[in-house]
């Protein structure tokens, strides 16, 4: 790693030698390895190594970028020079105040580990073999899809205000997509799973989940339309929520591009919706010590109750607002680390039996209009529900209306989530919901 | 770096292969965006790497670098073969040979868009956002434009014989202005992207560009929401690309058929669509975002007919794909960069256009929509269910164009819908708008079009009742 810690450096005092008041740069490096299926056969086999180096500068808080996929001294030099002149030809910009300082950061554990950065293409295959078995035990004609894949590497980030951060990440996931076909009737799914650590990788069942599902599938028809209770199950209820956490975004609010404009402080969705995002969550696949600006991460409570606490700031928009940095830089932009809901108390079940009539749906998330606050989304997989009680596989079913309805009908979130690393998904019950179909 | 690359190919022979293909792609960019009335973004990157594939005992293997040099070189060969290895041996692929050659294709570009100064880019920008703010007034919260340029060069040498270089310049640029009026927000999206040099910029007009998208904005501020049901739709050329694209084109890859992941397979010379419909992939119309000279495999890019009055001819394919078909291949691979694969890939698709003046199909309906301004898409191929996203659109009443309509998203069936098209206009537009595909994890320069569709009734998600 010393030897990226000196390639950052010398592409950031490229930078500020050429003129910059100020720079950064970000340098990774690592490799990726997977397989992929067709037929539930492994189909191709794959090896790469990636490396590249990014150079910010800034010139009277105009902003120049340049970046390089060579890892030497001299090329990293070259793209400090580039980002420093380009940041001279830019407009000055008087909300930029500063590149922020970094400070001491928490370890996080479990987010690189030995053992997944050593695993072969042969180990990848192992994780598939049983799953494909398993799919083909529930349903031998099913056409399998999916594959296995790692990856392994690390990155430095520098900058003038002598901040130096440097991490090291690994990952392992697995996935089966099924599918199985009567005449035109297809039924299809996937699942999958996928750890930064080897102690949180366990695809054992992915395989029959996808089987069994996509024969729950078969039959689908259309949903009656009109107004009713949905309930997400856990495969996609944070999926929805997600949006909300998106739009809380400090840019696009202050550049009032977002239907979420004002609303800080307000009650935005009902009270039984809290969501946390929490960098620190071992192994969490947005887990991180320090935010895109080597700023030491926070613990945030953005939705309390139903209340949008917070909206979610890189150093940029903190200056811009006067507030205190959230540390949700992606340097160049803004995003959650590892957001989740607080669960509820009763199991999904229980939420099942409680809508009574309505919709259930088990994959995708909703396509909200992070400008006018409307969405239109349709079901990928669901059923409609009769009190309690699933009826038939749906297609041709839409649901829309305005995301911030939709936030406030929530009606319970499940005690049974999803668990992934750094993920939890319970499903989710909203109430009246605008339900489409032929 | 001919030398490395012919070493590469031919010591792939040597290790076994059936077939060995290594690609070299350099690329060049530059980009610059102000927002709100000042500089936002200037940007510049370059990157370089190679990748090696090979085909051995049936299995593909697969390995990529960015460090580009003899020793790289054979190591990731070395790296695609024991990766190929890997694979329990499978049946041999018998691959769609191309007749062996060695070309060399470069984009035709009047002037360089790297001999332009950043003072003179930034002027075209200045232009276009003064003109979103003349327009939208005091309604405008947020105006966004930007400017790309980029020359990308691949060179793809494989035991077939082919050795080919290929460098695409492409220029891009686009408006985005958010209006507001109360609680109400609304958004207007214009982009010109071509494969082609600065001329093509110097073709902006601001009123082309700036001014429509803030005409669009401020106009959807007093829209009403759409209508949810079942109606009878008019799809604007802008939509039916979206459609064609995502909802049927991703099922005509036939990597995916092969697979057994597209709604087509064993449909071949039978009818899928009305005989109104007419379907193909084009990657040879000069400066279009998805045309390319020669393919990720060396294969000279087509024309490629897809659907043909309704009734399924053909496929989009790879050399494997073909070979695996029994048919020839027609140069639809490509890989978004160095690092990936080259899979099968749309270029520009398009529905032919038809004899029905636009006029009369929207007099035909008593009361359905006009949906415009197409944006995004995605269909399960398996199950044909398609979804997509249209901008903007206009409810038709007893003939007539009336009040215009926010943005909305539309699903159903593939086939169904294609059945279910009962006109089609002799208006027709190829956007030269740019756009992305997404597959398998890959980007790809691709962009859609045609005449519009009258569909007799398709499901609307619209938000009112």
């Amino acid at each position: 790693m010393e030897r990226y810690i000196d390639i950052a450096n010398a592409a950031c005092e490229a930078a500020m030698r050429a003129g910059a008041d100020c720079a950064d740069v970000h340098l990774q490096q690592g490799a990726s390895r997977a397989i992929d299926l067709e037929l539930g056969e492994v189909k191709n086999v794959d090896a790469r190594s990636y490396r590249s180096v990014s150079v910010r500068a800034f010139s009277r808080g105009g902003c120049g970028w340049a970046s390089a996929s060579k890892l030497d001294e001299a090329d990293a030099r070259a793209a400090g020079e580039t980002a420093a002149a380009l940041a001279k030809a830019a407009d000055p910009d008087p909300d930029f105040r500063d590149l922020p300082v970094g400070g001491p950061l928490v370890e996080i554990e479990g987010l690189w580990d030995e053992a997944v950065a050593a695993l072969s293409l042969s180990d990848l295959l192992g994780y598939v073999t049983p799953e494909i078995e398993a799919v083909r035990a529930v349903a031998p004609d099913a056409i399998i899809g999916g594959g296995s894949g790692t990856w392994g590497g690390g990155s430095v980030y520098v900058s003038s205000k002598g901040t130096c951060v440097t991490q090291r990440g690994s990952g392992v996931s697995c996935s089966i997509s099924a599918a199985v076909r009567r005449g035109d009737d297809v039924g299809s799914y996937w699942d999958g799973d996928y750890g930064r650590r080897m102690s949180d990788f366990s695809p054992a069942g992915i395989g029959k989940r996808a089987a069994e599902e996509s024969l729950r599938l078969l039959g689908s028809r259309t949903a009656p339309p009109g107004v009713f209770p949905v309930l997400f199950s856990k495969e996609c209820g944070r999926n929805v929520l997600m949006p909300l956490i998106y739009s809380a975004n400090a840019e696009d609010v202050q550049r009032k591009r977002t239907w979420v404009v004002g609303k800080q402080g307000e009650q935005v969705a009902s009270q039984a919706l809290t969501m946390i995002d929490d960098p620190f969550i071992p192994g969490g696949g947005g887990s991180s010590p320090a935010d895109g600006e080597g700023v030491p991460r926070k613990k945030l409570t953005v939705i309390d109750r139903g209340v949008l606490t917070t909206y979610l700031h890189n150093s940029y928009t903190a200056g811009k607002a006067g507030v205190e940095n959230t540390a949700h830089s992606t340097r160049g932009g803004i995003s959650p680390t590892n957001c989740n809901p607080v669960i509820g108390d009763r199991t999904e079940a229980a939420l099942l039996k409680a809508m009574g009539t309505g919709l259930y749906i088990n994959s995708g998330g909703l396509a909200v209009n992070d400008t006018s606050g409307d969405f239109s989304q349709v079901v990928d997989t669901g059923y409609w529900v009769e009190n309690g009680e699933i009826v038939y596989p749906v297609k041709e079913t839409m649901i829309s209306g305005t995301y911030i309805d939709f936030l406030r009908a929530i009606e319970a979130l499940s005690s049974d989530p999803r668990v992934e690393p750094g993920s939890v998904s319970p499903a989710v019950l909203v109430g009246m919901i605008r339900v489409v179909a032929r | 770096m001919r030398d490395i690359l012919m070493s590469i190919r031919d010591r792939a022979i040597e290790l076994g292969a059936e077939f060995g293909e290594v690609r070299l792609v350099s690329d060049d960019r530059t980009g610059m965006s102000r927002q709100d009335g000042k500089t936002d973004r200037m940007s510049s990157g370059t990157s370089t790497g190679l990748s090696v594939r090979v085909l051995h005992d049936g299995s593909w293997g697969f390995a990529s670098t960015s460090i580009v040099g003899s020793d790289a070189a054979h190591s990731c060969l070395g790296e695609a073969i024991a990766a190929a290895r890997l694979a329990p041996p499978a049946e041999g692929i018998e691959l769609a040979t191309v007749p062996a050659h060695e070309a060399t294709a470069t984009t035709q570009v009047e002037i360089d868009p790297r001999s332009i100064s950043a003072e003179k880019k930034m002027g075209l920008l200045r232009t276009q956002e003064a003109e979103m703010l003349r327009v939208a007034g005091d309604k405008a919260v947020n105006t966004t434009v930007g400017l790309s340029n980029s020359v990308t060069r691949t060179v793809v040498c494989n035991t077939q014989g082919a050795f080919v270089e290929q460098q695409q310049t492409r220029v891009g640029f686009n408006c985005f202005v958010v209006c507001a009026d109360g609680d109400v927000r609304q958004e207007g999206y214009e982009s010109r992207a071509r494969l082609a040099g600065w001329e093509e910029m110097a073709a902006v007009t601001p009123d082309a560009y700036g001014a429509k998208a803030a005409n669009k904005a401020v106009e959807l501020l007093s829209a009403r929401r759409a209508l949810a049901g079942v109606f009878p739709v008019v799809l604007h050329p802008s939509v039916v690309g979206v459609f064609i694209h995502e909802a049927f084109g991703h099922n005509a890859e036939a990597d995916l058929v092969l697979a057994g992941e597209s709604v087509l397979e064993g449909k071949m010379d039978t009818q899928v669509a009305s005989d109104l419909v007419t379907v193909v992939d084009d990657g040879t119309i000069p400066g279009q975002w998805g045309s390319f000279a020669f393919d990720h495999e060396g294969t000279p890019s087509q024309r490629r007919p897809i659907i043909d009055k309704g009734k399924l001819v053909g496929f989009m394919h790879s050399l494997e794909s073909a070979g695996r078909m029994g048919v020839a291949a027609n140069g639809s691979a490509r890989a978004d960069g160095f690092a990936q694969r080259p899979i099968v890939r749309m270029s520009n698709t398009l529905v032919e256009a038809g004899e029905t003046p636009f006029e009369e199909m929207v007099r035909g309906i008593d009361q359905g929509v006009l949906f415009q301004d197409g944006r995004w898409g995605y269909v399960f191929c398996q199950r044909g269910q398609y979804t997509l996203n249209a901008g903007s659109g206009r409810m038709i009443r007893n003939g007539e164009l009336c009040e215009m309509v926010r943005d909305c998203c539309m699903c159903g069936m593939v086939l169904e819908t294609l059945h279910h098209v009962d006109a089609v206009s002799r208006e027709w537009d190829l956007p030269t708008r740019g756009g992305g595909c997404g597959k398998n994890g890959q980007g790809m320069p691709v962009s859609f079009g045609g005449p519009y569709l009258r569909v007799a009734d398709m499901v609307v998600g619209g938000q009112d009742a």
